[in-house]
């Protein structure tokens, strides 16, 4: 119990920002990670990952048909890009084995840029998220 | 300090403009410019933006900015195409011999490199003169985007040089290894052999337009090589196609291609990603061009990966491209491939996703060329979170539509008309 606690403001944590500027989305992610914490079991963890993907694309669906301003077209951009990382994780390929490079696979999308200091290198907001879903993803996974 | 500065590059500019027939003579020589005024305005560019005074104007992040430094071939000097392939290769000076040892002492470093650099090239997909003048025009000979570095070290410790020597040892080295990387690895792109030549012509494109074929070129964000890798990118071949990449090269009937396996490829990661280890992007020891280029190679069928399950194959968004005949999908994904070595898979994706969801609604594409100039215009409005900045949106925007004029303008003045060996 306790580590479960700490694992998910650990995960939380990663999102605090909420650089997303959609509630929704951002709401449902924390839920998403939630109940994948609470669950061992594959199947279910799948499941609530399906559930998730309709809700992106519905959501998709309705910026997409909101006016062109600035913000509505961020929030799309940004909801397109989270859908990206979600995608490329590939969550019906992962088992407990190939978790760590299932993350790499996220880590690794840094801009296409190196700074003289590699600390300000950091990883694109949504990426962050897809990660601590795929991390909430994998946590108990036998 | 700002009005002496601004004094000295009114003096500078005022000088370089009264004797545009002395100081221009290389320009119109090298480039047979018609029209000495273009030559002259060239070097007062070239002057201008190597001055000390505006260095010291502009930070040391961005002095060397690719944008600031980097010759833009589309829109600076039409001629250079058809005047590079006449030039076989240059006379080297002491501003630009400084690879000519790392090139000498090849035998003891890379026994491969040195056979590459002495030898002649029977099957290259790539028509050398392509390479040839991709080697003289996209940057140009003055250009400070370049640096030497044959140590285990970062290249953010290494100053910024002139354009390195284009003798026949270099071009040997350079050419060779293209061929001989895009012999070994056409079926690990494609089984089927005129959709890889395809696919190496765009990593010809992509080559040409990232590095113009130097090994040593350093962007000013420190992008690295060949391929102007950067750590992620690394990191992403390291864990997901080296393994693939090793495979395919030790599988190989060609000993050439086990040799490059062996001799470079050795290790668990040839190619660090660490930028404190980045002189490995460029270093003729570290098994330079080749390492830089297998990296290249691995790199685009990598991103077409993530394009396909992100993108064109993706149940989100598959039903608009599903009236594309298979040849434009195919030149499509070649054509975001390319693209996203600068943008990052997501610099497309996400861009392109809001092109289709709110330009294309219910319909589907069907002009491969019209897409791609609406997805422009899109990574200029609605950028992927890392390409927000004024900068790379410029950048990111016009990257794939300059990478396929220069293609053009350099194919446009070889024997064929194309870069694919007839």
């Amino acid at each position: 119990m306790f580590k479960t606690i700490i694992l998910s403001l650990m995960i939380l944590n990663s999102s605090m920002s909420f650089a997303m500027n959609d509630e929704v989305i951002e709401t449902s992610i924390l839920t998403l990670n939630n109940n994948l914490l609470r669950t061992n079991k594959l199947v279910e963890k799948r499941t609530l990952i399906d559930q998730f993907d309709s809700l992106l694309a519905e959501r998709q669906r309705e910026i997409a048909q909101l006016p062109d301003s600035a913000e509505n077209l961020e929030k799309l951009g940004s909801i397109n890009e989270l859908a990206f990382y979600l995608d490329i994780i590939d969550f019906k390929s992962i088992k407990k084995q190939n978790c760590t490079k299932k993350e790499k696979i996220i880590t690794s999308q840094t801009p296409n840029v190196e700074y003289e200091n590699s600390s300000d290198t950091k990883l694109p907001y949504e990426a962050d998220l897809s990660l601590s879903v795929l991390r909430a993803f994998c946590s108990g996974l036998r | 300090m700002i009005i002496k500065n601004s004094l000295s590059l009114i003096i500078a500019t005022a000088f370089s403009m009264l004797t545009p027939q002395v100081f221009a003579k290389e320009y119109i020589s090298l480039y047979e410019i018609q029209d000495s005024k273009q030559a002259a305005t060239e070097y007062s560019l070239d002057y201008i933006k190597k001055a000390p005074e505006i260095l010291s104007l502009v930070d040391s992040s961005s002095r060397t900015n690719e944008s600031f430094s980097h010759f833009d071939p589309v829109n600076v000097c039409s001629n250079c195409y058809k005047t590079a392939r006449s030039i076989k290769y240059e006379t080297c000076n002491d501003k630009n011999d400084y690879l000519n040892s790392s090139l000498n002492q090849l035998g003891r470093t890379s026994p491969l490199l040195s056979v590459l650099k002495n030898s002649t090239t029977a099957n290259s997909t790539i028509n050398p003169e392509c390479i040839r003048t991709s080697l003289f025009s996209t940057f140009s000979s003055k250009a400070k985007s370049f640096k030497q570095c044959e140590s285990q070290g970062s290249l953010k410790n290494y100053r910024f040089k002139n354009r390195p020597c284009i003798n026949e040892s270099y071009f040997n080295v350079i050419n060779n290894s293209f061929s001989l990387v895009g012999q070994c690895l056409k079926g690990f792109l494609s089984n089927n052999s005129a959709q890889a030549d395809q696919d190496i012509l765009s990593i010809f494109s992509l080559i040409n337009i990232e590095s113009g074929f130097h090994l040593n070129a350093v962007s000013g964000t420190g992008a690295g090589g060949i391929g102007q890798f950067t750590s992620g990118a690394i990191d992403d071949f390291n864990e997901n196609q080296l393994p693939n990449v090793r495979k395919q090269l030790s599988e190989s009937s060609n000993p050439r291609c086990q040799q490059m396996s062996d001799e470079i490829l050795n290790g668990d990661t040839p190619m660090r990603a660490s930028s404190s280890l980045s002189c490995n992007r460029v270093s003729m020891k570290n098994g330079n061009p080749l390492l830089n280029m297998i990296y290249t190679f691995g790199y685009f069928k990598q991103t077409k990966s993530y394009l396909q399950k992100g993108l064109l194959n993706n149940h989100r968004y598959k039903h608009y491209f599903s009236t594309l005949p298979a040849p434009e999908k195919l030149k499509l994904e070649r054509a975001l491939a390319v693209w996203a070595h600068n943008t990052g898979a997501a610099g497309v994706v996400a861009p392109a996703a809001t092109l289709l969801l709110k330009e294309y609604s219910d319909s589907k594409v069907v002009d491969v060329d019209e897409f791609i100039e609406q997805l422009a215009e899109k990574m200029k409005s609605s950028p992927a979170r890392a390409n927000r900045s004024v900068a790379r949106r410029n950048e990111t925007s016009t990257y794939f539509l300059k990478a396929k004029k220069h293609l053009q303008n350099i194919e446009e003045n070889v024997r064929g008309g194309t870069c694919l060996k007839q």
